[in-house]
């Protein structure tokens, strides 16, 4: 195994490594960071040039951008955090007095389960 | 410095001041005997690496000189992933070779990336013999960012802690 040891404070680890993958493929065995240097686990096939190329992306490395995934998780949560906000009111059965027993029942369900997720949340 | 006690003493031998240093010295090594510890507390680590990678070549790695007798070897790590339901595996080395197989001597499941586990062992390193050996913790996980808390918590209770401590 060959480590490449940068001197790099933050890194958006998920991202690097597959900014890595991406270029070297299965040269890269991963990274390792320790708040002062981010240290890149290289197979013993990688070349001089590969170096070159990975300490290249670790320094051009911008720890904002996100994957994919990462994406995809905050999208989730600004999600959660909007819903959250338009629902801070539990639900009132007064609301469904006059609807048909189905639909009141189905409320009761609802409230409860807001209930519950309240408990779970320590709301 | 620790000397093989005399077992042999006949009736009426003399003890002299070598006998009796070399039992002080003794009780001296008992006390203190060798052993390192690090405990980080300053910076969290990281891996991505799917092959045993050091965690510190430079902290979480002891030499001591040993006399022969077993070492323990401890460590506590809080630690997390960037994905859920992935593993982390643990070893060390002694003198360069890790003790463990293929996955190591340790593995822990993570099984949410919202909460913290806390990674602890202990275990007995034997037929040493006397002598200097460096211990280095070992990790690597299957997929996503390993995390080990060290630094990175507000209240400043999570630190990660390693050390070695020869005990017969």
């Amino acid at each position: 195994m060959i480590d490449l040891i940068i001197a790099r404070q933050t890194i958006n680890s998920d991202a690097l490594d597959a900014e890595l993958r991406s270029a070297l493929a299965e040269k890269v065995l991963g990274i390792s960071s320790n708040g002062a240097n981010v240290t890149v686990h290289l197979d013993d096939t990688a070349t001089e040039a590969d170096l070159l190329q990975a300490e290249s992306l670790v320094i051009a490395h911008d720890p904002a951008q996100l994957t994919p995934r990462q994406q995809r998780i905050e999208t989730r949560r600004d999600q959660l955090d909007t819903d959250r906000d338009a629902n801070t009111v539990p639900l009132n059965l007064d609301d469904y007095l006059l609807q048909l027993p189905l639909i009141r029942r189905l409320a009761q369900k609802i409230a409860w389960l807001e209930r519950e997720i309240r408990d779970l949340r320590d709301l | 410095m620790w000397t093989t006690p005399k077992t042999n003493w006949q009736v009426n031998e003399i003890v002299d001041a070598g006998d009796m240093n070399a039992i002080g010295d003794n009780l001296v090594a008992l006390k203190a005997p060798p052993s390192a510890q690090y405990i980080q507390s300053a910076a969290d680590y990281t891996t991505t690496s799917t092959s045993f990678v050091d965690v510190d070549a430079t902290n979480m790695a002891h030499t001591i000189t040993t006399t022969g007798g077993d070492v323990l070897i401890g460590c506590i790590l809080p630690m997390t992933n960037s994905l859920n339901v992935v593993n982390a595996y643990f070893d060390v080395t002694v003198d360069g070779v890790r003790m463990g197989g293929t996955d190591g001597l340790v593995v822990q499941t993570v099984p949410t990336a919202l909460h913290a586990y806390v990674v602890s062992f202990m275990l007995f390193k034997t037929g040493l013999a006397a002598g200097s050996h460096t211990f280095k913790l070992q990790w690597k996980v299957n997929s996503g960012t390993g995390r080990i808390y060290s630094g990175s918590s507000a209240t400043a209770l999570t630190i990660a802690q390693f050390l070695v401590r020869e005990v017969s």
